[in-house]
């Protein structure tokens, strides 16, 4: 219910008169996201100027926190449904959203989009030290893995930044519920006429705060004392509940 | 109003998980069961990772079991003597258990673990439930028939190792009660459920204990053992979540209190009957969930 509303300011300024061509200049007037118990999703609020030149693009990739991510594959075996093969990738970002003015084709040469890393597609996809896939065609799984995390809301890919009077663009992007707490980096690319002008890199950093915070961090730093204490709390509540109820 | 679940690591609105714990806390006063093994799957069905709702729900249920022992316990239906042996061996089931647990879990496949094992027990417990309470139903209807024998000699009256069980009035071997807390430990730790399903038919068909002493002497035993899985799931695997327990359970305390005045109203064997019928469509539909294709053969696990 509680909607968190971030807000980052970007300002791409082109100097005009500068030989090097556009320098891009950009803010972010909120670098801390918080998971806390209510927590229920945020939306970052991107804008920013471009130069009114036609053609000038703007692509805006948010990276979330690298991790390893198991992927399993399930066969039919004696009538049930069973994960028979797997593969472990390398590090790979857990969020990835990106967004753009206009489709990616559109804006850069497939060249440009893999220098730059730019699109779903260009993700790496390196199979950690000792995995392999075993059967079926590695692209098969590739294409398992963007469906899913988009499935889950983690990865997509929108052309959904909107510039107004040729001048101002904005973009939202949406934190799901799921998403996991570490650094963030935030990507503000300039094209113009298919080739990089510029690029401004920030971290947002997304942070467990508040009660669960705590519950969790205790949860994994001292699991013994974590266990004895549920424990205990179970203990003492079933024998209020017994009390208050006399049973 | 959504709450973000610490551990579960997701957000779940906090009165679809008070109302949850009211139903089936609302079942375990009609029917007088504890009501995990029908909490563990549909919290799965909501969502909650397989893993954390095994875990947490066996930290609800040591807090369930704290307060229906106190009852029996001021009765004097406690067998503490059998109740001990059953715990012995419900530490070292639920021990292995929760070893067992960890390293599906590493291989990827716990969830399907969970589901089998809830799909066998539950498909077992509710057709024989089922049975008999139509069996019972019908016989009321038309008087007579068959009665048991009293007393029943089997090969396992034979085992070594002899002990007189006063309150329960049995001179059995202790490696009988021994067994079946184990096997029952080990069920608790990877269901995360107390198992007073299978302990309550096990101690009275397999033991032959009065069930006047049953109910107690189970729930007795239950504290312990899923208070040896809540503390070893804390250490191995990281899955109890005390925020969901604890709603989990003020949704269940609530819920048995206006459970138990229904039952009171309702006979025996409807009870069974109902009660049977609710656990075999659990089942069905866990069934339903790993026979049919599934929308995606792939899936993803995030690892840490």
């Amino acid at each position: 219910m509680m909607r968190h509303f971030f807000m980052i300011l970007a300002v791409l300024l082109a100097l005009p008169t500068s030989a090097m061509g556009e320098l891009l200049v950009a803010d972010l007037n909120e670098k801390e996201v918080a998971i806390t118990t209510d927590f229920d999703g945020a939306e970052l609020l991107l804008f920013g100027t471009i130069d009114h030149e036609s053609h000038d693009d703007v692509v805006i990739i948010v990276e979330g926190p690298p991790k390893p991510i198991a992927i399993r594959q399930k066969s039919r075996v004696v009538g049930i449904w069973i994960n028979t093969e797997s593969a472990t990738l390398q590090q790979i970002p857990s969020f990835y959203q990106i967004s753009s003015t206009r489709p990616l084709l559109l804006i850069a040469s497939r060249e440009t989009q893999a220098k730059y890393g730019l699109g779903l597609e260009h993700i790496p996809f390196r199979l950690a030290a000792g995995s392999a896939i075993s059967q079926g065609d590695p692209a098969e799984w590739r294409e398992a893995l963007i469906r899913n995390m988009r499935a889950q809301g983690l990865w997509n890919q929108d052309s959904d930044v909107s510039v107004r009077k040729k001048v101002l663009f904005r973009a939202n992007i949406d934190l799901p519920t799921n998403v996991l707490p570490g650094k963030y980096k935030v990507r503000i690319l300039h094209f113009r006429a298919g080739a990089l002008l510029s690029e401004t890199d920030s971290l947002i950093r997304v942070e467990k705060k508040g009660v669960s915070a705590q519950i969790f961090q205790f949860a994994h730093s001292h699991p013994p004392i974590y266990g004895i204490g549920a424990v205990c709390f179970a203990v003492f509540m079933g024998w209020g509940a017994a009390r208050i109820f006399g049973r | 109003m959504n709450i973000y679940l610490p551990i579960a690591e997701i957000s779940i609105n906090i009165f679809l998980i008070l109302g949850l714990g009211g139903a089936v806390g609302m079942l375990s006063g009609i029917f007088g069961v504890g009501g995990g093994f029908l909490m563990t799957p549909l919290l799965i069905f909501l969502g909650v990772p397989a893993a954390v709702a095994v875990g947490t729900e066996a930290n609800q249920i040591v807090a369930a079991s704290v307060s229906g022992v106190l009852a029996h316990w001021r009765r004097g239906n406690v067998d503490i003597k059998m109740g001990t042996i059953l715990l012995a061996g419900g530490l070292v089931g639920s021990t292995i258990g929760v070893a067992i647990f960890a390293s599906l879990r590493e291989l990827g496949q716990i969830d399907l673990a969970i589901k089998l094992s809830f799909i066998v027990f539950l498909g077992i417990i509710g057709g024989l439930m089922l049975i008999e309470s139509g069996r019972t139903i019908w016989r009321t209807r038309r008087p007579g028939g068959a009665r048991r024998r009293l007393h029943q000699h089997y090969w396992i009256h034979g085992l070594p190792f002899k002990m007189r069980f006063r309150k329960s009035k049995l001179y059995i071997s202790a490696l009988l009660p021994f067994s079946v807390g184990l096997f029952v430990g080990v069920l608790s730790a990877i269901m995360g459920v107390g198992g007073g399903f299978i302990m309550v038919p096990a101690m009275i068909y397999i033991l032959g204990m009065p069930t006047s002493v049953v109910v107690g002497t189970s729930l007795f035993q239950i504290i312990f053992v899923t208070a040896n899985v809540t503390f070893l799931q804390s250490v191995q695997t990281q899955t109890v979540d005390i925020v969901l327990a604890g709603l989990l359970l003020i949704g269940g305390v609530i819920g048995a209190q206006f459970g138990t005045r229904i039952g009171a109203h309702l006979k025996g064997e409807q009870l069974r009957g109902l009660l049977a019928l609710i656990v075999l469509a659990v089942c069905l539909k866990l069934v339903w969930d790993v026979v049919i294709t599934p929308e995606d053969l792939f899936s993803l696990e995030i690892l840490r």
